[in-house]
């Protein structure tokens, strides 16, 4: 067998907290579901298909989490996004009118109409069930398909309550189990937080490796020899894989990054901001709140107001040349780690919403790259389980404290402004606890207040809320989001005590009880139990 | 029961969940932030059934080092009040060490120990290399930020 130079593992991370709101008739956050798909999950099958059709062979990781998987298996957001869709080609139509005279821009209107329509044609093939596409590219062995923690809570800070933890991570694989048909291999961290001793609960979950940031494996102890050009195999049999830096900035570097490119698409000029609302006004939040519509049709141009129109196939060029430069740098570094005992590894993990939202071009600088590496064999794509077949003796050490946030530590999701939630989070935990030991064999109407409650424990505890205030973004999204999961829980909480099984609940606590059901909905097949 | 679907900031959370708890997290290195609830009542009753006629409590709370002689105190003793039967706040610990919080009565017979919070690992940073990527240098950084202006 000849060894290539170097491999190289491509992850991407998809995860969008868990926003569902069936009793109101819009819903802003709802959009960041619909954006995704139209931008990133829907563009990414695209260019899969297309290279499955090309007969380019391909390896790519991806982690979706249960929230995440949850929302796209569920049909009532299923429809919406089918009436967000349609309300964007709707858009489009109106667009051709309006820019008729404004050639630059006419074009552009009716390359996104196109761009809408195809992926429409997508969505509709696998009749809104997108998950069925990356099963299907899962089935392949295309595509490693990664679980996470159940709702993306921060792990590192409810290690204080282990059962919190062990929760978190039993209901990502259960749920995994249930959405794929098969048990995970593997697990992406949530911000690739890791501290001491998670090991253990990942390996009694029967997960096989997972993912750190740098430090997490450069300073970890022993130091491993080769860094992260080699996963660090932990006592506990699971081993972790380093992200690398250098690859990480080349994409999401602000300065000095692809994205920033002068010819790629701007981010910020969109139509919902441009016009008057009285045009725009059925495409924005009916509440008069201008969003983005993702009609936008100006390129970068540089750091000025003036902005020149977009040009796609300019664009595709220089996604194509950024791949290019992309492939070649792995390859000179690959070069740089020769004189180990195997070729030397390189994983670049990202934001799966990095491509297509964020940095617009990213879908097609993903597909350039790969049918890159399908024609130059020095470095080969590889996933977790087939390097750790091809490579089971690893360095044994001891992984850093780590996270991928700022400074590299916890203080993102722990600071002044959102560590109110923490002490919350640890009481309903240890009601929880409680709850489970009085009631270990609950049935009826108790069960299902004891799975609710959990439900809402798990939706409290996601790291997204923490993020979010930490980030002074959608501040008030996120309180109120949290201050709700902790209140449901805490009237389920109360409640139970009060049940008698043999005589009914009273009509107030079902209709509570029901609506929560079916708003928070996820996680169908949850015991309560596993909380202890 | 108020319906969860009112979408107001107002639902109230309780400030005492009538548990008894000491808990402690690590923002970074040398900094870990501490919250606790203790119900005085029941810890003075529970002082009396044990025989001890002084009702009176003198709770304090200390920071340890935990290495294979025991617990080492790290830093002076927190005195804390009735007001303070539930409280957070931030303490800075020495960087790589393992810490744990002790909370107790100081009585006649010194420190008599009635909660121990979990214990951490605190790394001392300096197996850190320096980030290439601040969060401010991303640009495009997690999905949330475009909200920013929303409805200025």
């Amino acid at each position: 067998m000849v060894l290539p130079d170097g491999y190289v593992m491509l992850v991407f991370h998809a995860h969008l907290p868990f926003v569902r709101n069936p009793e109101l008739n819009y819903s802003l956050e709802e959009n960041w579901l619909f954006e995704a798909l139209t931008e990133t999950y829907i563009p990414l099958i695209m260019v899969f298909e297309r290279l499955l059709e090309d007969n380019i062979d391909f390896r790519i990781t991806l982690s979706l989490t249960p929230t995440l998987m949850s929302m796209l298996e569920d049909r009532f957001l299923q429809k919406r996004y089918q009436s967000y869709l349609s309300s964007r080609l709707e858009l489009a139509e109106k667009e051709q009118i309006r820019t008729w005279g404004q050639p630059d821009f006419h074009a552009l209107v009716r390359w996104y109409r196109t761009r809408l329509q195809e992926i429409e044609q997508v969505y509709y093939d696998c009749q809104g069930r997108i998950l069925d596409a990356f099963r299907k590219f899962n089935a392949l062995g295309k595509l490693e398909i990664l679980t996470c923690a159940a709702t993306h809570g921060f792990l590192p800070l409810l290690q204080g309550q282990p059962m919190a933890v062990k929760a978190q991570v039993e209901v990502g694989v259960a749920s995994y189990r249930s959405f794929m048909g098969r048990d995970p291999q593997g697990i992406w961290l949530p911000e690739c937080a890791y501290y001491p001793g998670l090991e253990k609960i990942l390996q009694a979950a029967n997960l096989r490796y997972s993912f750190l940031d740098t430090a997490g494996i450069t300073g970890a102890w022993p130091r491993p020899p080769h860094g992260v050009r080699t996963p660090l195999m932990t006592e506990h049999q699971v081993a972790f894989f380093g992200r690398e830096e250098e690859t990480s900035r080349q994409v999401w570097c602000a300065q000095t990054g692809y994205p920033g490119d002068p010819v790629y698409r701007d981010f910020y000029r969109d139509l919902g901001f441009d016009l008057d609302m009285e045009y725009i006004g059925p495409y924005v939040d009916p509440a008069g709140i201008r969003i983005f519509t993702g009609f936008k049709y100006y390129r970068v141009t540089g750091k000025t107001e003036y902005k020149q129109p977009y040009d796609p196939t300019a664009a595709q060029r220089q996604a194509r040349l950024h791949a290019e430069h992309f492939a070649a740098s792995l390859r000179a570094q690959v070069k740089q780690h020769q004189g180990m005992d195997r070729p030397p590894l390189i994983v670049s993990a990202y934001d799966a919403e990095l491509l297509g939202h964020w940095w617009f071009e990213g879908p097609d600088w993903l597909e350039y790259l790969l049918r890159d590496f399908a024609r130059n064999d020095q470095v080969q794509l590889i996933t977790g389980p087939e390097y750790l077949d091809l490579y089971p003796e690893n360095p044994v050490g001891q992984p850093a404290i780590s996270s991928w946030g700022n400074q590299g530590y916890y203080e993102t999701w722990l600071n002044q402004a959102n560590d109110w939630i923490y002490p919350h989070l640890y009481a309903i935990g240890e009601q929880m606890t409680e709850m489970v030991r009085r009631y270990p064999q609950a049935n009826g109407i108790e069960r299902r207040i004891l799975n609710q409650a959990l439900r809402e424990l798990l939706l409290a505890q996601s790291s997204d809320w923490a993020f979010i205030i930490n980030n002074k973004t959608a501040v008030e999204y996120a309180e109120r989001r949290t201050r709700e999961h902790l209140y449901n829980f805490r009237q389920l909480y109360l409640e139970l005590s009060s049940v008698q099984p043999e005589k009914g609940i009273s009509p107030q606590l079902e209709a509570f009880l029901k609506e929560l059901e079916a708003k928070n909905n996820l996680f169908p097949e949850l015991d309560y139990r596993v909380f202890q | 029961m108020r319906s969860q679907l009112n979408h107001s900031l107002e639902l109230e959370l309780p400030r005492f969940y009538g548990i008894n708890q000491l808990v402690i997290l690590m923002s970074h290195p040398g900094m870990i932030y501490t919250f606790w609830e203790i119900d005085w009542w029941k810890l003075r009753e529970d002082k009396v059934e044990e025989g001890d006629a002084d009702r009176r409590l003198h709770l304090v709370m200390r920071v340890g080092s935990l290495d294979n002689k025991g617990f080492n105190r790290l830093i002076p003793k927190m005195e804390l009040t009735e007001n303070h039967a539930v409280g957070s706040a931030y303490l800075e610990v020495p960087p790589g060490s393992r810490v744990c919080l002790e909370l107790g009565n100081w009585g006649k017979d010194g420190f008599q120990p009635l909660l121990i919070s979990n214990s951490l690992l605190i790394p001392d940073g300096e197996n850190k290399i320096p980030l290439l990527i601040k969060e401010n240098d991303v640009s495009l950084g997690p999905y949330y930020p475009k909200y920013v202006n929303v409805g200025e």
